[in-house]
């Protein structure tokens, strides 16, 4: 009788454990991929999405046409399901608001311990600049 | 009664009253780009056509046009694009220009892009300016490329859980009838069906 406590506290465990799944990742130690990785500014007002979900890098290249293509690699530090969304603001070089058709919050998931990449491509050559907006769903 | 129980009662009344009036359903405005939009299973909400949308003009932009692809057929100008049938594969009655229309907006902010309006499946979108083009001395332009596309839906139970995918398919074909551009999106939803309700 003395051990129903520990025996429920193990049960408990096994199935919070059981319930997750996290994602196993290989990967060259040198990749041959050359990118422009650029130095990011974080305003965080969410610690706790901030604590699962980490930004490993951001890389940028222009295309010869003009356009920005951007890409974001994500982490999923937890070792459960994180579901978030994400939305981009793109600026022209003068610092102003393109005003896309399309603009919302795009919703994803990533898998515990999964690293994950958002490829963006800005809607036109006018986009110099770029913000993007990570929350967690409401819904 | 005593005073104080009266005065404790009308405290109650007032507290009560305004939890029941804090509860009640109040209309409010939503920014359509927030994640804050009602996501519905058995629906293809809003912002799943800002989603799909999003990446057919992020597909389009960066794998034809910015690849260097697009032709048009008078030189140094922009590209025309005649709508074709866009067709809804769902059981539900979708506006498919909820789809297009943001498609296009953004081909024409790019300035490579033209959208026709007097030449599209179905007859022309603006009749009058079809008149108009008719009697015109001028020559009557024919489209460069056409948009055609399909959604489908297709749906999956398993006990409660009920999933309905959504999938957005479109293709830009050349004037010769040679798909130049071709793009699939998937959105997928899931929920628990109500064990009570309607």
């Amino acid at each position: 009788m003395k051990n129903i406590p520990l025996l429920l506290v193990v049960w408990i465990w096994v199935a919070a454990v059981g319930c997750q799944t996290t994602v196993n990742t290989v990967e060259l130690a040198q990749p041959s991929a050359q990118a422009q990785e650029l130095a990011i500014k974080k305003t965080q007002t969410d610690p706790s999405l901030n604590q699962r979900i980490k930004v490993l890098r951001v890389i940028t290249s222009t295309s010869p046409g003009g356009y920005l293509n951007v890409q974001v690699d994500l982490r999923n530090a937890s070792r459960s399901l994180v579901r978030y969304t994400y939305k981009v603001e793109w600026f022209d070089e003068k610092g102003f608001l393109i005003q896309t058709p399309a603009a919302g919050a795009i919703p994803r998931q990533i898998e515990g311990g999964e690293i994950q990449s958002i490829v963006l491509t800005a809607p036109t050559p006018l986009a110099k600049d770029f913000r993007i907006k990570f929350q967690e769903p409401t819904n | 009664m005593r005073k104080s129980e009266i005065v404790l009662v009308v405290i109650s009344l007032i507290i009560s009253g305004a939890f029941i009036s804090g509860c009640a359903t109040r209309a409010k405005y939503v920014s359509p780009d927030s994640g804050r939009l009602i996501v519905t299973v058995e629906d293809v909400n809003i912002q799943d056509f800002q989603q799909a949308a999003d990446a057919m003009i992020a597909s389009l932009i960066k794998n034809f046009i910015d690849a260097g692809r697009l032709r048009s057929s008078v030189e140094g100008e922009p590209a025309l694009l005649a709508i074709s049938r866009i067709q809804n594969n769902t059981g539900q009655q979708i506006d498919t220009d909820l789809l297009v229309k943001k498609i296009r907006i953004a081909l024409n902010r790019t300035g490579k892009v033209l959208t026709m309006t007097t030449y599209a499946y179905g007859g022309p979108e603006d009749p009058l300016a079809a008149e108009q083009a008719y009697i015109s001395p001028t020559r009557r332009p024919r489209p460069d490329y056409t948009l055609s596309g399909k959604i489908i839906e297709s749906t999956a139970r398993a006990g409660r859980v009920r999933q309905a995918a959504y999938v957005f398919q479109l293709t830009l074909s050349d004037a010769n009838g040679v798909a130049v551009w071709e793009e699939e999106t998937t959105i997928v939803k899931q929920g628990t069906k109500p064990a009570i309700g309607f």
